[in-house]
């Protein structure tokens, strides 16, 4: 059996929307779960009272990066029909952190406002619409905008082709990495509730 | 605290590392079962070049960057990202539900008003759009996907993101006063 | 052993496990999909069958029905295929570009050049690849010009005639008697006007199906 089950046949598109529905109600659920549908839970992070956004988000990575790897290595998984988005440097760190001050303005991401408004909070539909306007703001503005969405493209590229590495260096530090932090982010979180106590 | 209180009191979180091994296997599913990873920024523009085309179609086509969506019969809606979308609706319903945490609600602290709130809200949607589409991506479909693949753009772009945010947060702390 | 590990917390477990997954990862050569496994006697069943061939005059028929259900692609060098003449709505793709292409597993790619044993070449290349639909036009290009666009018509009944040539006339050629590189003969009025119903009765026939969407991927 080869994967990406799509990409060789196994189903057909419209089946494919039926995946779509499942996986986005796992991700839903998830996100639910580890309480991102609270713009609250979700900014602690950047007030270092509470690290969860950075915890699930690495362990995610990390458990889907050695899926991946674990899968492909087996030769079930054809990675290179899985798809990579394009490398635009200057306007993926530019758009990063335009990304990062909205997170922390509005308290929300798209997929979370999301998981937000199913659970009830205004806040979170209101920045739906935020995000919509702010789409539509986009798209008008796009001629301005184009010289720097199309600057510096680099094309499908990863960190270990970029390095010169072999992926399972490049996936054992990233590994350590996150080992590293989580530690980190839990010695943080203790030191800022023992400065919260009176 | 009474028992029925504390029965009827919202579930504490999930442990968030087992929350994260599971969002990081439904992300693994994506890519094995379709070969693409999580989005939900794509389902944004995907609604809005629908809703311009039924509007102003002529005006959705002379928009540039709308106007490769609309590309032959191709139905913006009948997108991948959209019932993805719908998933992840229903999804958080059901977590929500089950924990006791779904209810009518704005977030914000005690001193600041809904307002000033959710004012902060639709401009943090506004910016967090921008950022998104510049950067083909938003923390699900670039972080979370591209980071899993060990996608150079997409980790540039995260580290961007927690930059940004941090640089930010000490003059957002009003919304939670 | 196990008693160090009961002792951990489950976050610590967690971590641990994930020390050693990642560890063993180190060796990982992750597939980048260039290997390929072949059944062997599916693919000798398939040569002898000759079931993934398809005429050239039936690719004409095609085409002039607008059947938009293929992919044709021309393997030859970019050079020879711009100097040249090519087949309506075939794509100039090289060999090697053409696992790269997301071609779909359950589309119809028919190979056309004008190297018989480099389009059959390419033909194992993407059966093995798990195309499943690649079919050879055969006789490639030399076959296109000499039984669709100048094809021979002498000692061929009228029916069968007037349809060689209007189809020949549908790609800018004409019908020849004699061996391929001789003079075209000259198409009569009459001939024309034999022709016409035949070509409307190529047109009517065959599903027009709109030509499907490329699917967008990404966020």
């Amino acid at each position: 059996m080869m994967a990406p089950l799509l990409k060789y046949g196994v189903f057909g598109s419209e089946t494919s929307l039926v995946v779509a529905f499942l996986i986005g109600l796992g991700f839903g659920f998830a996100l639910e779960r580890a309480g991102f549908g609270s713009a609250r839970k979700l900014v602690s992070q950047f007030y270092l009272n509470d690290m969860a956004v950075f915890k699930v988000m690495f362990t995610a990575i990390i458990t889907a990066m050695l899926g991946v790897t674990y899968l492909s290595w087996i030769g079930v998984l054809n990675l290179s029909l899985v798809y990579l988005v394009p490398t635009f440097l200057l306007p993926q760190v530019v758009g990063g952190l335009i990304l990062g001050v909205g997170f922390v303005v509005g308290g929300y991401c798209p997929g979370t406002a999301l998981a937000a408004t199913a659970t009830g909070r205004i806040d979170g539909v209101v920045f739906g619409i935020g995000l919509y306007a702010g789409t539509l703001l986009f798209a008008e503005a796009y001629p301005l905008l184009k010289p720097l969405h199309t600057a510096t493209p680099m094309g499908q590229v990863t960190i270990p082709q970029y390095l010169n590495l072999p992926y399972g260096v490049v996936v054992f530090a990233v590994v350590l990495m996150a080992i590293g932090g989580f530690a980190g982010a839990g010695w943080v979180e203790k030191k800022m509730a023992d400065s919260c106590q009176p | 605290m009474s028992d029925t209180q504390s029965s009827r009191a919202p579930a504490p979180y999930s442990n968030p590392y087992l929350a994260g091994i599971g969002l990081g296997l439904v992300l693994l599913a994506a890519f094995v079962f379709v070969g693409r990873g999580l989005g939900a920024s794509g389902a944004v523009s995907a609604a809005v070049t629908a809703g311009l085309h039924t509007i102003a179609p002529d005006h959705a086509h002379s928009l540039e960057w709308l106007s490769g969506r609309l590309v032959g019969d191709q139905r913006p809606l009948k997108d991948w990202l959209v019932f993805e979308g719908l998933g992840v609706f229903l999804g958080a319903l059901l977590s929500g539900l089950l924990a006791r945490r779904a209810f009518v609600t704005v977030e914000k602290g005690p001193r600041v008003s809904t307002r000033a709130r959710l004012a902060g809200a639709f401009a943090g949607g506004g910016l967090m759009a921008v950022g998104a589409a510049l950067a083909l991506g938003c923390t699900s479909g670039q972080a979370l996907s591209g980071g899993a693949l060990l996608n150079l753009g997409s980790w540039a772009f995260m580290m961007m993101v927690f930059a940004g945010a941090y640089a930010v947060a000490a003059f957002m702390k009003w919304q939670w006063r | 052993m196990f008693q160090f590990l009961t002792k951990l917390t489950l976050n610590q477990r967690l971590a641990l496990l994930a020390f050693v997954l990642g560890l063993v990862a180190l060796a990982a050569t992750p597939t980048r999909g260039s290997r390929v496994t072949v059944d062997s006697r599916q693919l000798a069943l398939l040569v002898a069958n000759g079931s993934d061939r398809v005429a050239a005059r039936t690719l004409a028929d095609w085409i002039i029905q607008g059947r938009s259900d293929f992919r044709l692609v021309d393997i030859r060098a970019p050079a020879a295929f711009a100097a040249g003449p090519h087949i309506p709505s075939a794509e100039n793709i090289p060999v090697t570009a053409l696992l790269d292409l997301g071609l779909a597993r359950d589309e119809k790619i028919l190979l056309v050049g004008d190297d018989d044993v480099a389009v059959a070449q390419a033909w194992f290349l993407l059966e093995a690849a798990g195309y499943a639909g690649a079919f050879i036009v055969d006789g490639g290009m030399a076959a296109w010009r000499d039984q669709v666009v100048y094809p021979r018509v002498d000692g061929v009944d009228a029916v069968v005639r007037a349809k060689l040539e209007a189809v020949s006339a549908h790609f800018g050629g004409a019908p020849r008697i004699g061996p391929a590189g001789g003079a075209p003969e000259a198409v009569s009025a009459a001939t024309v006007a034999q022709a016409a119903p035949v070509v409307a009765k190529l047109l009517s026939g065959g599903a027009k199906k709109p030509a499907p969407a490329k699917k967008r991927e990404g966020c």
